[in-house]
């Protein structure tokens, strides 16, 4: 630990941020093409991913729409039923036979990357039922709780860096935020604003960093009969810990964490909003080696002025998804990065008094993009009225188990739970091969 | 009165049947509590009706306890902050409600437990580890009991006694004290999955009820007798939010109580026939069907205001008017007032049927199914009988073969860290206690003592089992546990972030958090319910109106500004500016409406409102004057809402989410690290007020600081050569090494550990 101490000789933050900044600003810029070497040090590995048992892992960045986000006034259209449609028109993309509501300019050039899935359908048509179901595959009990696929893909796969979290949750609801009946150790770290990244990461301004490597020293005098007397694994894990968190504070890997060691440019690009920065931090993250990245954009529970609600919802998630998925195209992870977009349910295609769309969850739109996907495809059909599946449906288990199959988790292996109850993946649910690529 | 199952089974099943029938003709509305009622009161009315029936006198004797009256909750001494006095005056709950039991009886009883344990360590052969020193018993037991680390003068005051008792007094004191309850909700909490915010009724009650429960040392069988058959809203017996945590869950909730009461698993059961233990699916519902009628939403027909008021606002909530409240305003101008009385525990008569896919032979999907009980004498559930009613009297009954061992084994295994039978939530039949003995005494001692749980904690910790010195090889978990000595321990989230405290905060246990605000909205709910439905429709009425103006005003006022923008981006500034000062107008003319409302009087000035006593609210009076100039977010964790917001120290150390059944984590995580590293919360520690600078700057000796720093932090004296270090520190660096070593010993793996 001492001498891990020493190595570290950094004046202050400031100095240390101006010459990353110098060091890496030029990189960041520049395509990272796989497997080189590049901002963060563990990126070349990123890309280069420990082989699973079918072939390479991928990492997961999943876009959660919490509220329940409208189907029809998004990725499900309905121009030719204007009672159900209301003002919104749908616009042609860059890929053939896919049409996007106008709310969705920038998602509609990056449409090749894409594959629509507009044969969801659910049975909870309440939120936190909803949520968890699609979050889980299971439906809700009291008696249980079940983990959602950043745990599994944690528990099961391991980590790719092993300085960082496996998985990582970027704002949200702190009703996802656990490890269901698996160990703690596989709950998600939650980044609140992703402007402000990991908390208490830096020294507090009056500590100097001899101040710091002093302190330890003294604790370490004071622990040390402590320490021979209990060796335990217990004991040793926070020993250990403490290391990790000191190398972390002084690794470059803790500036995945850290958005201003991004441009300018790129971070208006994905724009200027919390789900925006979100998704670039979740980028970054997935660069320097975690495989799992959670993003919540809520605001999509549209009950009373369903289309002035929905159109600057609809604005950052254009943005910030259309950038995110040009990013990873451009820094060559978009083979290996899979982006999932779920949400609890749809909305009614009938437009209330209120203007608004209530709760629907017999039919509603999810999205799949890059790793794994068949791109620029869309699977299923609702009806003229987008009301009914008519064509290939999709259960959420099965949405979920075509997730995991592409980040290669195994479904139809059963795990047994500590209290030794059978579980899968995603419960019974199956692949869907024609979306896979 | 009890027959055995077979012959129940014989007798056939229409007499339960007879019962559900006579219950739904007879099904009344829900109970109304006369104001001003105490809950002892109503507990008394309710318990009455069971003695009568009870033909056993010695177990009537046994609930004559029930009936004492609780002591008003405590409050912190006037001079709180001012003076330092140690917290052994606030002594004063113990013994409320319970006898307390003369030490060498308790004693008497700890040797028995001694003498097997040490028979079976001579047995295996395996050398106890020496009594625990001083030093060490002290922060453990403080740790266990009351969930904190001692103040340094609290150590002091243990340390420096002369008395040949004084483990046993000092038990006896931090069991009597306040810190009791903080710790042992938090216990609790974990268990019961107690939630502050439940998914439809407030949870806040709830958590007061345990508190209170544990306060007054209610019986255990009374506490969970409570629960499970507990009936209103929470507000007004908080014991409801044990339905409530379940709401519209059912057969969760009674796997769930299966599970905590009686220490079986029946989740699997629930859907099929569980396959590591005997139960089946079949036995499952027999269980379910005594709890079955719980219901926890207000049905129609319970509440005659209520269903008269959900009339009026069927046809409100229709309204299409663009002139005034809509629908949709109406709704919201309700919610207020439709949802804390939608809410509430009655019990219905309700059959419960096999589920659509059920696939053994001993009945067909859509069967109903009868009260009976998974093993013990099997209840019988008469005409008159309430099935939840029987079902708690055979549940928390000393015959019940389960009941008193499962906590028995809970609270051995929060002061060993080990249970006699583990998994404690999963007894097995034929699973044998790692002590048959021990076991055995213990729940006949948890019998015999009335479910005491203070008295039975006392022959815990007055073991010498319990305090000898820490084990320093690694327990093999798969191997039998001897208790040859104490395990190593972290401290709990809770427990940790209390410690921390204790350095801080004069007087920890006895801050409250501000509940006043809650405690005013559940009186206004009693409120509610006990005004006419033409009433509290002149109050959503007029709340609508509210609503509508404002949306109204909101529009009009979003139609303006994006006319502003438009003439903004035309370059039009005359019109902007004239389009500004609508805005303004509008403004002002909100504001004089405001006003106007105002000297007018509201219809909710007009209502005669009810004059309810809240009992809730009569036992609690906030006052943080003692604690002015402390961050009023340093108060122990039991008087946060349960669980602490995600992101909190707490949660960030592994407090229990409340989701499922015991879900604490002790695992180390880099986010806990780098808090005890950068955190902010040191400069709170460090300040002048907090009362271990206090202490330490009562002397001006290096030597006698230092020494007060380490009996504040980890409870016991610098070894020589630690002192030496410090010394040095100090020499180096003055009062900046006093503080250097402060957060030294609080980043120490002994800070955390418990031995």
């Amino acid at each position: 630990m001492k001498d891990l101490l020493r190595k570290f000789d950094v004046a202050s933050r400031r100095q240390f941020v101006t010459r990353a900044a110098k060091t890496f600003l030029g990189l960041s810029l520049a395509p990272m093409v796989a497997g080189s070497r590049s901002v963060l040090g563990a990126t070349a590995n990123a890309v280069n991913a420990p082989k699973g048992p079918n072939g390479e892992y991928r990492n997961l960045i999943y876009l959660y729409m919490s509220g329940g986000m409208t189907h029809l006034d998004t990725f499900d259209p309905k121009p030719q039923t204007p009672e159900v449609a209301g003002p919104v028109n749908a616009i042609n993309t860059n890929a053939d036979g896919i049409q996007l509501a106008e709310y969705m300019p920038e998602l509609a050039r990056q449409s090749d990357k894409i594959c629509v899935v507009r044969g969801m359908h659910s049975t909870q048509g309440a939120h936190e039922q909803g949520r968890y179901f699609m979050h889980t595959s299971y439906t809700r009990r009291g008696t249980i709780r079940h983990p959602n696929i950043g745990v599994w893909m944690s528990k099961l796969q391991g980590r790719r860096n092993p300085k960082l979290p496996a998985n990582v949750h970027i704002g949200g609801s702190a009703a996802d935020a656990h490890a269901g009946y698996w160990e703690g150790k596989y709950a998600p770290l939650i980044i609140g604003d992703p402007d402000k990244g990991l908390q208490n990461v830096n020294l507090p301004e009056d500590i100097t960093e001899k101040q710091f490597e002093h302190r330890m020293s003294l604790a370490e005098d004071f622990d040390r009969a402590f320490r021979r007397r209990y060796d335990f694994q217990s004991v040793r894990a926070y020993t250990d810990m403490y290391d990790d968190a000191i190398e972390l504070m002084r690794s470059e890997d803790v500036k995945a964490f850290d958005l201003a060691f991004e441009d300018d440019a790129i971070r208006d690009m994905y724009g200027d909003n919390r789900f925006g920065q979100g998704c670039l931090l979740a980028r970054r993250l997935v660069q320097s080696g975690i495989r799992f990245v959670e993003v919540t954009l809520g605001g999509w529970d549209t009950h009373t002025d369903n289309f002035n609600s929905v159109q600057p919802r609809a604005a950052t998630l254009d943005q910030a998804l259309a950038s995110l998925l040009a990013d990873l195209e451009r820094n060559g992870m978009l083979d290996n990065t899979l982006v999932a977009l779920a949400t609890e349910f749809g909305r009614t295609p009938h437009i209330n008094v209120n203007e608004g769309r209530d709760h629907f969850p017999k039919a509603f739109s999810c999205l799949l993009a890059g790793g794994g996907i068949k791109r620029g495809s869309v699977y299923g059909v609702t009806d003229e009225r987008g009301e009914n599946v008519v064509d290939q449906p999709v259960s959420i288990p099965d949405f979920n188990a075509t997730i995991a199959t592409a980040v290669g988790l195994d479904v139809d292996k059963v795990h047994f739970s500590p209290q030794k109850r059978p579980f899968q993946v995603a419960h019974k649910g199956q692949p869907i091969k024609e979306m896979l690529a | 009165m009890l027959i055995r199952r077979r012959e129940w089974v014989a007798a056939g099943l229409c007499l339960t049947m007879g019962a559900m029938l006579v219950m739904s003709a007879q099904a009344e509305p829900m109970p109304r509590m006369a104001a001003g009622k105490s809950l002892q009161q109503r507990l008394l009315e309710a318990r009455q009706r069971r003695q009568m029936q009870d033909d056993q006198a010695t177990a009537q004797q046994r609930r004559g306890r029930h009936i004492a009256t609780s002591q008003p909750t405590s409050q912190p001494s006037e001079n709180g902050a001012a003076t330092s006095q140690p917290s052994s005056d606030m002594l004063r709950h113990y013994a409320s409600v319970t006898e307390v039991k003369p030490l060498p009886e308790i004693l008497a009883i700890s040797e028995k437990v001694d003498e097997y344990i040490d028979a079976q360590l001579q047995k295996a052969d395996i050398k106890p580890e020496p009594p625990a020193t001083d030093h060490v018993f002290l922060r453990r037991v403080y740790v266990d009991i009351i969930g904190r680390i001692p103040t340094y003068e609290e150590a002091t005051a243990f340390l420096n006694s002369r008395s040949p008792m004084k483990r046993s007094e000092l038990i006896d004191q931090l069991l009597d004290s306040e810190g009791y309850v903080s710790e042992h909700f938090n216990f609790w909490a974990d268990v019961l999955r107690v939630q502050t915010n439940l998914e439809r009724a407030p949870g806040l009650p709830w958590v007061l009820w345990v508190k209170q429960s544990l306060r007054e040392n209610k019986p255990y069988d009374q506490f969970v007798s409570e629960m499970m058959t507990a009936k209103g809203y929470t507000w007004e017996n908080g014991a409801t939010g044990w339905y409530q945590r379940d709401f519209a869950m059912p057969l969760d909730n009674m796997a769930n109580a299966a599970e905590v009461f009686l220490g079986t698993s029946l989740v699997c059961a629930q859907c099929h026939d569980h396959p590591f233990d005997q139960w089946t699916q079949h036995e499952f519902y027999e269980m379910a069907a005594f709890s079955i009628g719980m219901q926890t939403s207000i049905a129609r027909g319970e509440n005659p205001n209520l269903d008269e008021l959900r009339i009026l606002m069927r046809t409100k909530r229709r309204s299409n008017d663009v002139n005034g409240p809509n629908g949709l305003d109406y709704g919201r101008a309700a919610r207020g007032i439709l949802e804390p009385l939608s809410y509430g525990v009655s019990e219905q008569p309700r059959l419960l049927r096999l589920p659509h896919d059920y696939k053994y032979e001993d009945g067909r999907p859509g069967d109903a199914v009868f009260p009976m009980t998974i093993y013990g004498d099997v209840p019988e559930v008469g005409i008159e009988d309430s099935p939840i009613e029987v079902y708690a009297e055979w549940m928390t009954s000393p015959d019940n073969p389960n009941f008193a061992t499962v906590i028995a084994n809970r609270l051995w295994k929060k002061a060993f860290g080990v249970a006699l039978i583990e998994p404690v939530n999963e007894m097995k039949d034929g699973d044998e206690a790692s002590h048959p003995r021990v076991m055995k005494l213990l729940r006949k001692s948890m019998i015999d003592l009335d479910f005491d749980m203070k008295q039975y904690l006392r022959i815990l910790y007055n073991t010498r089992a319990y305090q000898r010195a820490a084990v320093q090889t690694v327990r093999d978990t798969d191997a039998k546990w001897h208790y040859q000595g104490a395990l190593l321990r972290r401290m709990s989230a809770e427990q940790i972030w209390d410690s921390f405290l204790t350095l801080a905060i004069p007087h920890v246990d006895d801050r409250r958090a501000d509940i006043s605000r809650a405690l005013g909205s559940f009186e206004r709910y009693e409120q509610y319910r006990e005004m006419s439905p033409e009433d509290l429709m002149a109050i959503i009425d007029e709340r609508a109106q509210q609503i509508y103006l404002n949306r109204k005003f909101g529009m009009q006022r979003g139609e303006l500004y994006s006319q502003i923008r438009e003439a903004e981006a035309a370059g039009n500034e005359q019109r902007a500016q004239s389009l500004r000062d609508q805005v303004e107008a509008l403004n002002q003319q909100r504001q004089m409406m405001r006003q106007a409302n105002q000297a007018l009087g509201s219809a909710e000035d007009m209502v005669d409102w009810p004059d309810v006593s809240l009992e809730l609210k009569e036992e609690y009076h906030y006052d943080d004057s003692p604690w002015k100039g402390y961050d009023r977010g340093l108060v122990r964790a039991s008087e946060y809402p349960s669980p602490a917001p995600l992101g909190h120290f707490l949660r960030m150390f592994g407090q229990s989410d409340r989701g499922v059944i015991e879900n604490a984590s002790y695992d180390a995580s880099v986010p806990q690290i780098l808090t005890l590293l950068n955190g902010p919360f040191y400069d709170q520690m460090m300040m002048k007020d907090s009362v271990f600078v206090k202490e330490v700057n009562s002397t001006n000796s290096p030597n006698e600081r230092i020494r007060i720093i380490f009996l504040s932090i980890l409870t016991r004296r610098p070894l020589p050569q630690e002192n030496a270090i410090a010394m040095r520190e100090v020499r180096a660096n003055g009062g900046d090494g006093y503080g250097n070593i402060v957060w030294a010993l609080l980043n120490t793996r002994q800070f955390m550990f418990i031995e």
